[in-house]
């Protein structure tokens, strides 16, 4: 029984985290009414990271595609080339210079579109048109051909599989097959698997000879992401109420916690489902179900001075007590 | 990663990868493999990893880990093998890990690790593969450990 209620947990819990990742653009946009806590509860999730009618008129177009890479014998008098790949570039000057306008103004319209998914919302930390670093090799790679137009709508997911081959040191690796190729969609890359819906679900990549690290890959979560993650570990290893009083500690600022206490109880042992419901700007709100009890739900507010508020923000009316830390 | 979270598999063993393993690993919570072993990460195994509850299979043997093995690991009701030998672990196998029901293979040989051995490991009932040697554990091994009647030593 046991077993079974901290599989509910667990369950209700991962829904809302994808939910969380993949939705807060929107929610940024479309929400900015902080004070509502009653939750939408939603079971569907995004069916499109970017605007679709945008896509389309982007893989409608084609640029100048690179040269071909030849990486046992490469040509270092760029001359030669019409476009000289990225990787060639990188290789023997260590820099990119050689890009054609028709590449760079792709590549400026896929930045200001891809970025913001990964969770860039302020001026972009985001290396420069001549850096070799892969956020910026993919991107110009994304930006040439037909690389943009041969791919799934997961424009993202198609920048982010070019990013991992440039960070783990694709062009060394033992067998590469078909990763970079314009012509293919990435779930045709070789180690690469996707369903139906053209979602990479698998990389197989034991004994390939990648290089490189998984921090560098921090970069393309949202902002808050990991801070949420944390929370999150604190509630399934303590319960929701002392990681709500956990989350306030960690925080200089004041901090408020409003527990009503005829469902204190409810809350102090692990509630059944946890329901992630909704997210404006910095405001999270997480809501729980307990096994026979009404709903009862926790808002986390972040003011602009960084002031955290967490409270019960239960739909129906709070007879609550108040516990403020100074 | 946040455009990979439909990722269900993640297998990059015996290559190079190094550093530390991100927290934001937590995000992958449909991953039901991750295969990491025979690298060279380092630094402390996150915490987030108690996020990933589909996962069935974890390796992440052979690697520099150090300091504690997290106690969120015992969230993985779902993991069948986990593979944690060879690190520069150090402390005590988690209490939590009794949360580990579905366990059938667990490796833990050769990783710094002292204390006793939990008597929640018994609540895994189908553990068949148990390798803990060259630890410094002391004390019986948990009589709990009979009720898993597959269990060959």
């Amino acid at each position: 029984m046991a077993l079974a209620i901290c599989l509910m947990i667990l369950i209700g819990i991962l829904i809302p985290i994808l939910w969380f990742t993949l939705e807060q653009k929107d929610d940024d946009t479309t929400n900015n009414d902080s004070s509502s806590s009653a939750p939408k509860e939603t079971d569907s999730g995004p069916s499109s990271r970017l605007d679709p009618e945008w896509v389309q008129s982007m893989q409608a177009r084609e640029a100048t595609p690179f040269d071909p890479y030849n990486k046992e014998n490469p040509d270092c008098s760029l001359g030669n080339y019409v476009q000289p790949h990225v990787h060639l570039q990188c290789k023997c000057q260590e820099t990119i210079t050689i890009v054609a306008d028709d590449i760079r103004e792709l590549y400026q319209e896929l930045k200001v579109e891809l970025l913001p998914l990964f969770g860039y919302d302020g001026p972009l930390p985001f290396p420069d048109i001549t850096s070799c670093d892969p956020r910026n090799t993919a991107l110009l790679w994304m930006a040439s051909g037909t690389a943009t137009r041969s791919a799934s709508p997961l424009l993202d997911q198609r920048y982010l599989m070019a990013m991992l081959f440039d960070m783990w040191e694709g062009t060394g690796w033992d067998d590469n097959n078909g990763w970079y190729n314009d012509a293919l969609e990435e779930c045709q890359w070789l180690h690469v698997q996707c369903n139906e819906k053209k979602e990479v679900i698998s990389l197989a990549m034991d004994a390939t000879n990648l290089y490189g690290t998984v921090r560098s890959m921090s970069f393309m979560m949202r902002h808050g992401a990991a801070k949420i993650l944390k929370l999150l570990v604190e509630i399934l290893s303590h319960g929701l109420c002392s990681a709500m009083i956990w989350f306030c500690n960690r925080n200089s600022h004041p901090c408020t916690v409003h527990i009503d206490p005829h469902r204190n109880s409810v809350l102090d042992r692990p509630a059944r489902t946890l329901h992630y419901t909704k997210s404006f700007g910095k405001h999270y709100t997480y809501g729980t179900h307990a096994v026979d009890q009404p709903r009862a739900f926790i808002v986390i507010r972040q003011s602009n001075d960084g002031t955290h508020t967490i409270r019960d923000g239960s739909p129906y009316q709070s007879t609550g007590t108040t516990a403020q830390r100074k | 990663m946040a455009v990979l979270t439909n990722l269900r598999g993640l297998r990059l063993k015996e290559n190079k990868l190094t550093g530390e393993l991100i927290s934001e690993l937590g995000l992958l919570t449909n991953l039901e493999e991750l295969t990491l072993g025979f690298n060279e990460f380092i630094k402390p195994i996150p915490s987030e990893i108690g996020l990933l509850t589909e996962l069935v299979t974890l390796n992440l043997e052979q690697n520099r880990f150090s300091g504690n093995i997290p106690t969120q690991m015992g969230l993985l009701s779902n993991l069948e093998n986990l593979y944690l030998s060879k690190l520069l672990t150090r402390g005590s196998i988690p209490t939590q890990f009794g949360g580990l029901m579905a366990l059938q293979t667990l490796q833990l040989f050769e990783s710094g690790l002292d204390g006793k051995i939990p008597t929640e490991l018994g609540n895994a009932m189908d553990l068949n593969r148990l390798d803990l040697k060259g630890n410094k554990l002391s004390g019986p091994l948990p009589s709990e450990l009979g009720l898993a009647t597959d269990l060959c030593k």
